[in-house]
């Protein structure tokens, strides 16, 4: 996966296993700063702090809305892969 | 299980899941609905709308367009659970653009599926429904399967009713095995079965062995029942209600309603295939051709327009009846309706054919033109020539109908000079409509491909094996559920893999004249003269003055004409022309020069011309209707 989206699998792996009631590293969700364009780190930044903020406190419901939030994130930088020429 | 007798005020859920094109309505449910009308109260549940909200119209399209591996696998994953795991190193490409999207797609699209299951589950179960039917066409396969296994374990004596076009033939008891959730599966027309069932399951002990075309359990035991004859179609019908798709429409917060096209239905199976079936063709035994009494059909589109504001509608007819151009076409044009309609026809189409379409509101249209090349054409039995097709192509920019096609690839029997054959054409082409993609053939149930392989060169070696990755199921069980096979050529059909090339270059260079706005226009100014002004090659256009009796000949050529009787016809058709362009020599000189600039196309012995008129892009639907045509559409009426 590109630089945006393994971030996002990232995130995913860390918010699933949350949800699970583990306690994963947060490493994972390190954004790939100097290896994404700044938009993507802006953006990757923004999921962070938004991780950060709920990791902790979240309710199972607010983590699986999370979750879902991410996941669609996720599907429109897909989809906006599938529109770069080919 | 053993089914209960329905309650007299019993009601139905009407299920569509994805990936149906998120854009529509089911007709399928509208239908299924109006037949249920006298068993109980419905309900329209078109789930697929929610998904396309949620991941967004484009990346939901591109799957439902998809051959569906992916679509499919993404609910069979669920479906199976601990008997299909995802691995991404051992899943291979299944089709959707590459293996990193797709990867991407089996990490973020089931969490979202399985929460959409949550709450589709939910509004499902508050109904406390008496049975539920679902429609399978468009990969809608694992997720009815899905649903309904989600639903039994909440209600294991729900009934569940499956029936749509992936049930058709022997997929339908195909999907009874792999899904002993489906009570029921319909594998015909629902007309001809519903009536039936319902009265069926309204006794005090339902008996479903005397019900035509289903697949049901009886015991252990999955049972079929024949099909009868196809439903004539000549049944008055109301039309259709589509009001809980708009609901859930209006509810979705990234659709627009202004996208919806209104499904309609005119006529069933394709007059063409009925006596001459396309040898790719994988209509089922639906081909056969029947037509609705079409008196009201105006009147239905009108009453679709009143009841939800939209004036876009799609006809889901495989072919349109060529005496539409003399009774259901004006009819269409008298009504002055500013709609945009969606229509299947045949390529081999006049150009006043056209015209008609356009002045009636047909703005879409899909000729299933397929090749650009007659030898491919022939061994399709398209029975269209590639001019046909080009002239489909040329009189459809002409009137502002948007023209969509494909062109195949690899098709049994081909050689490799078609493909140079269509690189070298293509570029006369550009100001044209391009074709979507150019895929490789495909062998489909029901298809004479499929039904008599080694008459077009093939052999059938079994079901498509990316299959295996939605359905773990034995190959005998999975040749009879699935609609795609794998081939092999007979030794004495080469094979063009790797001959493509010149084709596919051609495509993307047609693709991105379209986007520069490339184009080859005839204009007549307001002095008499004419103009030529072409841009295919290069964004400065080349402008060329054409003498009045030029531009006669030219438009003469519109219509494509064998360049043998060229002048004695042209001779006819303007004599003064014809003396003033030097008689025969002269004529067959400037034909000559015309096609060295590439202002005709020849193919085998006949040419045609290929510039648009300008004059016919101008004019407006109103005015069409207004003046009864335009001036050089009265000509061109003359010239004929």
């Amino acid at each position: 996966m590109n630089g945006l989206l393994g971030y996002y699998e990232g995130v995913l792996a860390l918010l699933d296993d949350r949800i699970r009631g583990g306690d994963a590293a947060s490493a994972e969700t390190t954004p790939p700063a100097t290896e994404t364009a700044s938009d993507e780190t802006d953006l990757a930044k923004l999921i962070a702090a938004s991780v950060e903020q709920v990791a902790d406190s979240a309710t199972p419901e607010e983590l699986r809305a999370m979750r879902l939030d991410i996941c669609t994130q996720a599907l429109g930088e897909v989809a906006r892969i599938m529109r770069e020429p080919r | 299980m053993k089914l209960k007798p329905l309650r007299p005020d019993a009601s139905f859920g009407l299920v569509a899941m994805p990936w149906f094109w998120s854009t529509m309505p089911s007709i399928q449910i509208g239908i299924v609905r109006q037949l249920l009308a006298d068993f109980g109260t419905t309900r329209a549940h078109e789930f697929y709308v929610d998904l396309a909200d949620q991941v967004g119209f484009d990346l939901y399209e591109v799957l439902a367009m998809d051959s569906g591996f992916v679509a499919e696998r993404l609910f069979s994953l669920l479906y199976y659970a601990e008997g299909l795991e995802h691995d991404q190193a051992k899943t291979p490409f299944l089709g959707v653009q590459s293996k990193e999207v797709e990867d991407a797609l089996f990490t973020f699209l089931p969490p979202i599926i399985d929460d959409l299951m949550e709450k589709w589950i939910e509004e499902l179960s508050t109904q406390n429904y008496d049975a539920v039917f679902f429609s399978l066409t468009i990969n809608q396969n694992a997720a009815s399967m899905l649903m309904a296994k989600r639903l039994k374990e909440r209600r294991p004596d729900l009934p569940i009713i499956f029936g749509g076009s992936s049930c058709a033939g022997p997929m339908g008891r195909a999907l009874a095995a792999v899904c002993p959730e489906a009570d029921v599966v319909v594998h015909g027309e629902a007309e001809v079965t519903l009536p039936h069932l319902m009265k069926a399951l309204q006794q005090p002990e339902p008996d479903l062995s005397l019900i035509p075309a289903i697949s049901w359990r009886d015991g252990d035991e999955i049972r079929t029942n024949p099909r009868p004859p196809l439903h004539n179609l000549q049944a008055p019908r109301n039309s259709l209600y589509f009001g809980d798709y708009f609901k859930r429409v209006e509810a979705a917060k990234n659709l627009d309603l202004n996208d919806v096209w209104i499904p309609f239905e005119s006529s069933r199976g394709c007059w063409y295939g009925t006596y001459n079936q396309c040898t790719f063709c994988g209509l089922n035994e639906i081909i056969t051709y029947r037509e609705r009494n079409n008196d009201a059909l105006v009147d239905e589109l009108a009453s679709y327009q009143e009841q939800y504001d939209s004036t876009q509608f799609f006809c889901v007819d495989l072919i349109m009846p060529m005496h539409f151009f003399k009774d259901v076409l004006p009819r269409l044009q008298q009504e002055g309706k500013d709609w945009s309609i969606f229509y299947e026809i045949k390529a081999n189409l006049k150009r006043e054919q056209i015209a008609q379409l356009a002045k009636s509101g047909i703005r879409r249209i899909q000729p299933g033109i397929e090749s650009l090349h007659d030898d491919v054409l022939k061994l399709m039995k398209k029975g269209v020539s590639a001019l046909q097709n080009i002239q489909t192509l040329k009189w459809g920019k002409q009137y502002g109908i948007d023209v969509g096609w494909n062109i195949i690839t690899g098709f049994p029997g081909e050689t490799a000079a078609v493909y140079e054959d269509m690189a070298a054409l293509i570029p006369k082409l550009h100001h044209l409509q391009p074709p979507v993609d150019c895929g490789d053939f495909q062998v489909h149930r029901f298809s004479p491909c499929f039904t008599k392989p080694a008459e077009h060169g093939i052999r059938v070696l079994g079901s498509d094996r990316r299959y295996r990755f939605v359905y773990p199921v034995d190959d005998v069980l999975l040749d009879d559920l699935v609609y795609r096979f794998e081939y092999e050529l007979l030794p004495e059909f080469p094979s063009t893999n790797g001959m493509k090339a010149p084709l596919h270059t051609a495509f993307h260079s047609w693709q991105e004249a379209v986007r520069r706005g490339a184009a080859f226009e005839m204009i007549e100014h307001a002095d008499g003269s004419f103009e030529l002004i072409d841009s295919r090659a290069s964004e400065t256009p080349i402008r060329t003055h054409l003498r009045p009796e030029e531009a006669s000949l030219l438009v003469f050529l519109d219509n494509q004409r064998s360049a043998e009787n060229i002048p004695d016809q042209f001779e006819r058709y303007d004599t003064k022309s014809f003396a003033a362009l030097g008689g025969r020599q002269g004529i067959q000189e400037l034909i000559t020069q015309w096609e060295n600039k590439n202002f005709l196309v020849r193919i085998g012995s006949r040419v045609a011309a290929l510039p648009t008129w300008k004059a016919h892009e101008q004019q407006t639907h109103a005015h069409h209707v207004k003046n009864g045509g335009t001036n050089d559409e009265r000509s061109y009426a003359q010239a004929s």
